[in-house]
C-alpha cells in the first residue's frame, strides 16, 4: 500500500516549496522512468507480483477529536476488484468498493452509492495494482518536475498525468528511492480536496516494502494510520462480497 | 499493497465527522484539579493558533489577531485557576462573533466519557422562554412528570436552587447583537438542569395553570434512546420517534428526532418506508441541536430524486458541496423511490445547526413548507480539538450557505407560517405549530404530488 491519507494543498504547498533553492532547480533532473524503476526495485516490486491478493489491516487516528478507526482493506490483482472498510466509533462502517467495472460507496450518513463521474475513474483507476508501483497503464505519462524536500527528506517530484485526466504528484527519495510524500486532488460526492500525505517508516511486509504510517493534517487535525497487519494471497470470494444495497444497485435493469 | 487503498477518502471522512451542533456547548464546567500555569499557557497559544490556522476567513473578519493574543495572554500569565484560561480563551473567540466556537471544560466531558455506575437520567420534560417566561412546553408520556400533573404551559420559576428570572435578566446585560444566542445557550442550560442521575430528583416550583405556586420534587426517569460514544464527545442519548397520524387527508407520518447521528439514518429510511402512502410527513426537529453536517445528504435523498445542492462549506481552501444523495434501495436490497408527498418542517429556537441546514435546503428548494418559530441561526461547520490542559476547542472550520448563497449563520430559518408559541394554548393542549403543518398537508391534498393522490 502506498497511501491511505492526504494532507490540503495548503499544506503541500508550504512544504515543497520552502526548501527550493536555485542551485537545485538548475540541476539536471532524472527522467521519471528511473525514478520509478529505482522505487519498484526498493520496495520489492517483483515480490508484489508474485502475490494474488492483499490484505492490509490498519488504524486511523484523530487525537485531537478523540477519534480512531479501524481499517481493512482488500485488493485481488488479477480482477483489480477492492473492497476497504472503515469503521469510526460512534459513526459505523464506511465502505467503498470496485468489482472490476463500477466502483461503489455506502456509508452511515450518504447511504448506498455508485460512483460516478470522476469520482468513479478515480476509484478505478486506483484499483489497479500496478498503480502501487507506479507502472499502470492508467498512467499515461510521468515527469519529473523538481528536485525538492518534503517530510524532511530531499527529493525529486514526478507529476503523473492519468488516463482520466487527473494528475498526481510523488516525491521520490534522492538517497533510496522511496516514495516520501504524495499529493493529488481527492474527488468526492462534496466536491475536491488537494491532498497531500506523507509516507514514513516503510517496513518490509513479506518481502515487499511498504509505508507503515501516514499523516496528513486537514482543517487543524493530524491524522495519522498505522499499518497492523498485512496479509498476501489470503483474500477469499466472499471476503469481497458487497452488501445487499449494493448488489442490488449493481444489478443491471 | 495496491494503490486501490489510496481509496481511504480521507475528505469523505473528514467531512462526515465534521459536526454542526450546538449539543456540546450545554456542557458545564465542574472543579478542577492540577493547576499548571505552563499547560494553561500551552492551551491558550494552541486554541489561538489552531484558529488562526483553521477559521475559513484567513483574514480573521479584519480583526488584529496578533494584538487579541498579545491583549488577553497575560490573563492567563498572571492567572490562577482553569477558568482564567477559559475566559480568555472565550473572549479571543467571541470577538469573532460566530457561533461554534467555544471551550468545554475536560473535566466535563472525561466525566462523561467515564464508566458510571449512574445512568444518565432526565425528567421529560422541554423548556422554552415564552414572553419572558420559562414555560413547559412538552411532557413526555409514561414520565413521573406526567404522573405528577405537570402540564404544558405551566411556569418554571425555579429549578433547585436557581432562579430563573435572575438569569434571564442576566441576559438582558448581554449586547443586543448576542443576545438571541445567550438565550439560546441559556435555554440550553436550563434545560440541562432538569437532568441528572436516573432515580435523582429535581426540585421545581411552578406556576400551574391557574397560576398557583406549586413546589414539585420531580423524580428523573432513565434517560430513553440509543447511547453513543463519538469521539471526544460525552455519550449522548440518540432518540427517535415516528408515528402515522389518520387525518381526512389520509394518513400523515410525523418524525421527531434529538440529534443527527448515524442511529437515525436506518429508523429514518425505516420511517419513510411506512409512509410511502402518506399524503405529507412533518419532520419536527423543535429542539434539534443538529450533530454530523454530511447525514443531511443522505436523508434530504428521501426527498430528492435528484442529486440537488443543498449548501455550499467555504473553507480556507476549498469549496465543498452537500448534496442530496437520492436514495434507490433500501438496506434490504429493495428497490426504492424518493418519497414524492408534501413534506412539512417544524422549528424552533432550538433548532440549531445541521437542523438548520436541512431545513433552510428543503425550503428554499420549494420541497418542504416551514412552521414554528425562527431557528437559532447557529449553522457553522465546526470541529473539536483537546488542548495541553484537556479542556476542548470547539472551532468554526468552513462558512456555510443554503441554496441561493444567503448565510444561515445569523439569519436562521425563517418559517413560511411562523407560529408564535404561546401559553394559554400549551396549556389548552394545544400544539399549534405541528397542528399548523398537519393542517396545510390535509389543505393540499387536492394538489397533493404525492403517490396516495
Amino acid at each position: 500500500m502506498n497511501v491511505f491519507v492526504r494532507r490540503l494543498g495548503w499544506a503541500a504547498a508550504a512544504l515543497s516549496l520552502s526548501f527550493v533553492t536555485t542551485d537545485a532547480r538548475a540541476q539536471a533532473l532524472p527522467d521519471a522512468k528511473e525514478l520509478i524503476a529505482k522505487y519498484g526495485k526498493a520496495v520489492g516490486g517483483d515480490n508484489w507480483k508474485a502475490h494474488k491478493s492483499a490484505r492490509m489491516k490498519a488504524t486511523m487516528e484523530m487525537p485531537g477529536a478523540g477519534l480512531r478507526a479501524d481499517i481493512e482493506a482488500m485488493n485481488v490483482f488479477s480482477t483489480r476488484a477492492m473492497l476497504m472498510k472503515t469503521d469510526i466509533p460512534g459513526i459505523g462502517s464506511m465502505m467503498q468498493g470496485f468489482d472490476g467495472t463500477t466502483a461503489w460507496s455506502k456509508d452511515p450518513t450518504m447511504g448506498a452509492r455508485l460512483l460516478q463521474g470522476a469520482e468513479g475513474e478515480q476509484a478505478a483507476e486506483e484499483a489497479d495494482p500496478d498503480a502501487s508501483l507506479r507502472v499502470s497503464a492508467n498512467i499515461v505519462k510521468s515527469e519529473t518536475v523538481e528536485k525538492t524536500n518534503m517530510n524532511n527528506v530531499d527529493c525529486y517530484k514526478v507529476k503523473h498525468t492519468w488516463k482520466s485526466g487527473r494528475i498526481t504528484h510523488d516525491c521520490f527519495s534522492v538517497t533510496d528511492g522511496l516514495i516520501v510524500a504524495t499529493m493529488m486532488k481527492q474527488t468526492g460526492p462534496m466536491g475536491e480536496l488537494d491532498v497531500t500525505q506523507l509516507l514514513n517508516e516503510y517496513k518490509d511486509f513479506g518481502g515487499v516494502k511498504r509505508a507503515s504510517t501516514t499523516s496528513f493534517s486537514m482543517m487543524g487535525q493530524d491524522i495519522k494510520t498505522t499499518v497492523t497487519s498485512w496479509e498476501w494471497d489470503t483474500v477469499k470470494p466472499e471476503d469481497m462480497e458487497p452488501p445487499a444495497d449494493i448488489k442490488a444497485l449493481l444489478k443491471k435493469p | 499493497m495496491s494503490n486501490a487503498f489510496k481509496r481511504l477518502r480521507i475528505g469523505q471522512v473528514i467531512s462526515t465527522v465534521v459536526a454542526s451542533g450546538l449539543f456540546a456547548s450545554a456542557i458545564s464546567a465542574q472543579s478542577t484539579n492540577g493547576y499548571d500555569r505552563a499547560l494553561e499557557l500551552a492551551s491558550f497559544d494552541t486554541a489561538w493558533v489552531r484558529v488562526r490556522d483553521s477559521y475559513y476567513d484567513a483574514t480573521m473578519r479584519g480583526l488584529n489577531w496578533v494584538g487579541l493574543r498579545d491583549s488577553l495572554r497575560p490573563f492567563v500569565e498572571h492567572g490562577n485557576s482553569r477558568e482564567d484560561t477559559r475566559h480568555a480563551i472565550s473572549t479571543l473567540l467571541s470577538r469573532l462573533g460566530e457561533s461554534h466556537f467555544g471551550v468545554l471544560p475536560g473535566d466535563a466531558m472525561d466525566a462523561g466519557a467515564a464508566p458510571t455506575s449512574d445512568r444518565a437520567g432526565d425528567a421529560g420534560l422541554e423548556l422554552r422562554f415564552v414572553d419572558s417566561a420559562l414555560v413547559i412546553t412538552r411532557v413526555e408520556a409514561g414520565t413521573p412528570a406526567k404522573t405528577l400533573g405537570i402540564h404544558p404551559g405551566w411556569v418554571v420559576e425555579e429549578i433547585d436552587t436557581l432562579r430563573v428570572l435572575e438569569s434571564l435578566r442576566a441576559t438582558g446585560k448581554v449586547a443586543t447583537s448576542a443576545r438571541r444566542f445567550a438565550l439560546v445557550r441559556l435555554t440550553l442550560n436550563l434545560n440541562g438542569r432538569l437532568t441528572g442521575p436516573a432515580g435523582g430528583t429535581v426540585r421545581l416550583v411552578l406556576r400551574d395553570g391557574t397560576n398557583a405556586r406549586r413546589e414539585l420534587r420531580v423524580p428523573l426517569r432513565e434517560t430513553p434512546g440509543q447511547v453513543i460514544e463519538y469521539g471526544a464527545l460525552p455519550p449522548m442519548h440518540v432518540r427517535f420517534e415516528s408515528q402515522r397520524l389518520t387525518s381526512s387527508a389520509g394518513c400523515v407520518g410525523v418524525i421527531r428526532f434529538n440529534i443527527f447521528m448515524t442511529p437515525v439514518m436506518p429508523q429514518f429510511e425505516d420511517a419513510m418506508s411506512g409512509m410511502r402512502d402518506c399524503s405529507g410527513v412533518v419532520l419536527d426537529l423543535r429542539g434539534n441541536l443538529g450533530g454530523l453536517g454530511a447525514m443531511i445528504m443522505g436523508m434530504s435523498g428521501h426527498f430528492f430524486a435528484t442529486a440537488e445542492t443543498l449548501g455550499t462549506m467555504r473553507l480556507r481552501e476549498a469549496t465543498m458541496r452537500y448534496v442530496a444523495m437520492p436514495v434507490r434501495v433500501s438496506r434490504s436490497g429493495q428497490p426504492l423511490q424518493p418519497y414524492e408527498g408534501r413534506v412539512a418542517i417544524v422549528v424552533d429556537e432550538m433548532s440549531a445547526s445541521t437542523t438548520e441546514i436541512l431545513a433552510a435546503a428543503l425550503q428554499r428548494l420549494g420541497r418542504a413548507r416551514v412552521f414554528g418559530s425562527p431557528s437559532a441561526g447557529q449553522a457553522l461547520p465546526a470541529l473539536l480539538t483537546r488542548l495541553p490542559n484537556g479542556d476542548r476547542l470547539m472551532y468554526v472550520i468552513a462558512d456555510f450557505s443554503g441554496p441561493g448563497g444567503s448565510r444561515i449563520e445569523g439569519a436562521g430559518v425563517i418559517p413560511d407560517e411562523p407560529t408564535t408559541l404561546s401559553r394559554r394554548a400549551l396549556l389548552d393542549g394545544h400544539d399549534e405549530a405541528l397542528e399548523s403543518a398537519l393542517k396545510w398537508i390535509e389543505s393540499q391534498r387536492h394538489h397533493s404530488r404525492g403517490p396516495g393522490h
